[in-house]
């Protein structure tokens, strides 16, 4: 089966930077991935080269099997929501639903016109002058009007306030169970995702520096608490992610494989926010746990 | 997507519809009088006449004078559309983020950009059409007072050219606003393109486009008529010994060159000197007037090479809008 995302080699350069170098991902069907990184990590520029907005400057990605982004067959199967939830602010709520339907021949103006009187959102009231929750919503509603099988999203929480982040998140959840779509949404903050997301892509200055299932990346690391210790006492299998050490004691995040039978260890599992802070603290830190290399996928 | 760039623009072709329309509305009304002042003033008969119709031309002036601040309104009618219509075109989209929704529906770049570009491009044509058909009936009569319809300021609001101008200055906006992504810049870029390339055309280029025709006569005889309804490029006057009188076609002597040329006359200050003290020298010096102009037959064909020329340079920066676009922006 064609991943519904699937990077190899990828990379972006603007002017004289490298947005994005040497990428490689695939996203499994039916997962919701949280895309996380700090900003300028690349996440922008990801999603744009999957959505077409943007063409790679090396390798290439492949958006439900298909390498031409733009065409229109491939658009009508991909839903987006820009940073910053872009609408045409004199446009009603009504006018964007005759947009899409303009724009998209599988748009569902029953679905999206069930949406606003869901939320509760005036379908006469100009979107400039909606709140952030509920632009946010609209932007959303258009997107899953589409029907899409993958749906991508671009820092879709950032500007909202918690109440909205949840019942974004809520509508969100609800379509991904109604449809079974993939969905690939960025952030850089974790907390508000490991409710909603099983799959896990952490972007670090232009990199993939870890990515997999959020059960698997949680199962191959532990917390690792002990009296104070060189890097040359530890077992060899280790890759130690993250320390912080005090005089007595060492705190160690690391990459197992077998399970840790230590008694002088205090072990613990790591929140998956724990985790991801980890790795984003040291973007250097450790091999791919994630993916097999695309050859031996396929 | 004629739907999505019809409820785009709406208020902003109605906000233009004002102001274009009014301008049309006040070239009517003030066109009103002007022709009736002109047909009945006894202006009309007179020119035609050939005499030179002083007092009534000079009453006429005077009496519409406003119309010199119309003018200037009227040539830069095309540049409003530029400005306000082909600089956001694709900018305020880039500007405001709305390009990642709408580039994001199952609807290529290229087709959202044509359809923009057809549907604005047409309502502009539809306005430069129904510009151009006033003006030129407001410039009738100042074509007969001003012996041509062909000298610059003239020229350029009537006929075809307010047309193609439009055309240019649309895609000159709109290219530029590709480029720039963001309004005010491309507006400023689309100001001073349009002004410098209106300018280079009509002081450089129009002249050279259809060759021209030469007439010598005698300066102080009577004019003959071939370049009636002309555009006279050029005029000089020689001498009998081919020196040069005046550059300019005047004949006209400052003090200096009164002495220079008429040493016998001596002049003492407050004298005024009528013709006929001047008659023996100017005989003497045998004065010819060489003019180059463009005759009045031509005017059609220089019409349409200047609108020629226009319209392909806005062909152009369509052509370069697009692979822009399709290509550069992200």
């Amino acid at each position: 089966m064609t991943a519904p995302l699937e990077a190899s080699g990828l990379g972006k350069r603007y002017r004289r930077t490298w947005a994005l170098e040497n990428c490689s991902v695939r996203l499994p069907a039916g997962r919701v991935a949280a895309l996380v990184g700090p900003n300028g990590a690349g996440k922008t520029t990801l999603l744009h080269l999957a959505v077409g907005l943007a063409q790679p400057t090396t390798g290439e990605i492949r958006v439900l099997g298909e390498t031409n982004r733009q065409s229109p067959d491939l658009l009508a199967r991909v839903g987006f929501v820009a940073q910053d939830t872009p609408l045409y602010k004199s446009f009603t709520t009504n006018d964007l639903v005759r947009m899409g339907k303009a724009l998209n021949p599988t748009f569902d103006v029953a679905m999206a016109e069930a949406r606003w009187r869901e939320l509760g959102i005036p379908p006469d009231k100009k979107s400039g002058e909606l709140s952030g929750g509920q632009r946010a919503q609209v932007a959303l509603a258009l997107a899953l009007a589409k029907r899409p099988e993958i749906l991508l999203l671009d820092e879709p929480l950032a500007s909202l306030d918690p109440l909205a982040r949840r019942g974004f998140l809520q509508t969100l959840m609800t379509a991904v169970a109604e449809t079974g779509m993939t969905v690939l949404l960025s952030s850089h903050l974790l907390a508000d995702l490991e409710r909603v997301c099983d799959y896990l892509v952490v972007l670090a200055a232009g990199h993939v520096q870890l990515a997999g299932t959020a059960d698997d990346l949680v199962a191959g690391h532990r917390v690792v608490r002990g009296s104070r210790r060189t890097a040359d006492e530890l077992p060899r299998e280790w890759s130690v992610v993250d320390e912080q050490t005090t005089e007595r004691e060492s705190l160690l995040l690391v990459r197992t494989p077998a399970p840790i039978h230590d008694p002088s260890f205090d072990v613990s599992t790591p929140s998956l926010e724990e985790l991801v802070l980890a790795y984003l603290a040291h973007p250097g830190a450790g091999a791919l746990p994630g993916p097999e290399p695309m050859e031996a996928v396929r | 997507m004629t739907w999505l760039t019809w409820r785009q623009h709406r208020a902003l072709f109605l906000a233009t519809g004002l102001v274009v329309g009014g301008l049309c509305l006040a070239m009517l009304m003030l066109g009103q009088q002007v022709h009736s002042v002109f047909h009945t003033g006894g202006l009309e008969a007179c020119l035609k006449a050939g005499a030179g119709c002083g007092d009534l031309r000079f009453a006429f002036e005077d009496r519409f004078r406003s119309m010199q601040l119309l003018m200037p309104l009227v040539l830069a009618c095309p540049l409003l559309i530029g400005l306000f219509w082909g600089a956001p075109l694709v900018a305020r989209e880039v500007e405001q983020g709305t390009h990642r929704l709408v580039w994001t529906q199952s609807t290529t770049r290229r087709r959202w950009l044509l359809a923009k570009l057809a549907f604005v491009g047409a309502v502009a044509l539809v306005v430069a059409a129904a510009f151009a058909l006033t003006s030129s009936w407001f410039a009738e009569p100042f074509n007969t007072i001003n012996g041509s319809r062909m000298s610059s300021g003239l020229f350029d609001l009537q006929g075809i050219v307010p047309i193609a101008y439009t055309l240019f200055a649309f895609a000159l906006g709109v290219a530029a606003g590709a480029v720039f992504g963001r309004t005010v810049p491309a507006m400023g870029v689309t100001l001073l393109g349009f002004v410098a390339s209106r300018g280079l055309v009509g002081s450089l280029a129009r002249s050279r486009f259809l060759p021209t025709k030469v007439m010598t006569f005698a300066t102080l005889g009577r004019e003959p008529r071939t370049n009636f309804g002309g555009w006279v490029v050029d005029g000089r006057i020689l001498t009998r010994t081919g020196e040069v009188f005046s550059s300019n076609g005047n004949l006209n002597f400052t003090p200096t060159s009164l002495h220079h040329w008429c040493p016998s006359i001596t002049v003492n200050s407050g004298d005024l000197l009528g013709k006929g003290d001047l008659q023996p020298c100017l005989d003497g010096l045998g004065l010819r007037t060489i003019q180059t102009f463009h005759p009045a037959s031509q005017y059609w064909a220089l019409q349409g090479i200047e609108a020629g020329v226009f319209l392909l340079a806005a062909a152009g920066l369509v052509v370069f809008t697009v692979w822009w676009v399709l290509r550069r922006v992200t």
